[in-house]
């Protein structure tokens, strides 16, 4: 265990929050909470690549980044008429 | 629910010359190979093909989204110069929320964001215009504090939402001096 | 402990700490409006501390390069999904899909 696995692990927490507001939020509201799980998500990557020294995670990460960004987008602009 | 359309309209071609739809791909070219070579972290004779060939396809695909005018985006190189002054904003607005997180988790305070319009000069569908609306929404948006929530053409307005009250960002102040300007009859002067 | 680790760890803490801060903000704020705002620090200066700390462990190795990139990947986003979240909040408000808030000009 390092501080890298230790960091991502206390990270991982911050899923609890981001949970309760898409279970029990507005739509919208839960849009947000999954955008927020998003980013959490892609730096937990970054940090257990580091933890772990695989090197094949940061593209992991790089790629969630990318299609967190992309979805994202994608459920807003459902979320305006069409939902 | 009635289903309604999106109302997305095929924008006018853009009239390029062939030459300068060269120039496009080539600088589209040359900027995914070098993201390329900083993802591979390998100058190899085979990867250098594949670079190539990826990034021959990828830039034709932008070269053409170029041309039927989904993107008109022409920025001044000046506009560079109110980087430093977002950056600042980024770090006070980190602190503000804060702030507001404190009164709201420790001391039990009611914290509510505002909305406001603000004049904005919409300009027309072009490049320059373009890439001012956007890099202003980019401006205002990126500062935790607040961020576009609509640019309505016909009221020459942004729609702005911040959570905790205060100036506005030199950004907004600029765009709003420069409404005021063009559109004297908002402050009461004559059209 | 030398100090780049000293430096890694103070800067893992710091970001770890704004990413739950920023957490907490999403849940405890009002309307998805107020919620939104939390997702700018969460997104930019998180990621940025976490990927400086991994350049002063790796320095300017692909591992530090793409640690910098996703970061500058998830700080352009973010405004860009704050606006297009709030619009469709405000679209569907403005045709009466969901009622408006009272205080919405």
């Amino acid at each position: 265990m390092n501080a890298w696995l230790i960091a991502a692990t206390v990270l991982l927490l911050g899923l609890v929050p981001c949970a309760v507001v898409i279970l029990r939020g507005h739509i919208v509201e839960a849009l947000v909470g999954l955008q927020m799980a998003g980013i959490l998500q892609t730096v937990v990557l970054l940090l257990l690549a580091e933890g772990f020294h695989r090197p094949p995670f940061f593209d992991l990460a790089l790629a969630l980044a990318l299609l967190s960004l992309a979805g994202g987008l994608v459920f807003a602009r459902m979320l305006e008429r069409w939902v | 629910m009635e289903v309604r359309r999106s109302g997305l309209h095929r924008p006018d071609r853009v009239h390029e010359s062939g030459g300068r739809l060269v120039v496009i791909w080539c600088a589209w070219w040359a900027a995914l190979l070098f993201v390329w070579f900083l993802l591979v972290d390998t100058l190899r004779f085979d990867e250098l093909i594949v670079g190539s060939v990826a990034a021959a396809v990828a830039a034709a695909v932008a070269a053409v989204v170029h041309r039927r005018g989904y993107i008109r985006f022409s920025p001044r190189a000046r506009w560079i110069r109110q980087t430093p002054a977002v950056c600042r904003g980024i770090i006070i607005d980190c602190g503000k929320l804060a702030g507001a997180l404190w009164r709201r988790v420790v001391r039990r305070e009611h914290v509510e964001g505002v909305t406001f319009r603000v004049p904005f000069v919409y300009g027309g569908e072009n490049g320059r215009d373009g890439a001012r609306r956007a890099l202003v929404n980019f401006a205002v948006s990126i500062t935790p504090n607040s961020y576009v929530i609509d640019i309505d053409p016909e009221a020459d307005s942004l729609l702005v939402h911040m959570l905790v009250p205060g100036p506005l960002d030199p950004v907004l102040t600029r765009e709003q001096e420069r409404a005021a300007r063009a559109m004297p009859w908002l402050n009461g002067g004559d059209a | 402990m030398s100090i780049s680790s000293a430096v890694v760890v103070v800067l893992l803490v710091v970001g770890v700490g704004i990413e739950l801060l920023c957490c907490i903000g999403v849940l405890v704020m009002k309307d998805a409006y107020d919620k939104l705002h939390y997702l700018g620090p969460a997104a930019i200066v998180g990621p940025l501390l976490v990927a400086c700390a991994v350049m002063t462990r790796e320095s300017l190795s692909q591992a530090g390069l793409k640690a910098l990139f996703a970061a500058v990947v998830l700080a352009i986003a973010s405004p860009v999904l704050s606006h297009a979240t709030a619009r469709a909040l405000y679209i569907r408000q403005r045709d009466h899909v969901d009622e408006p808030p009272s205080r919405l000009q």
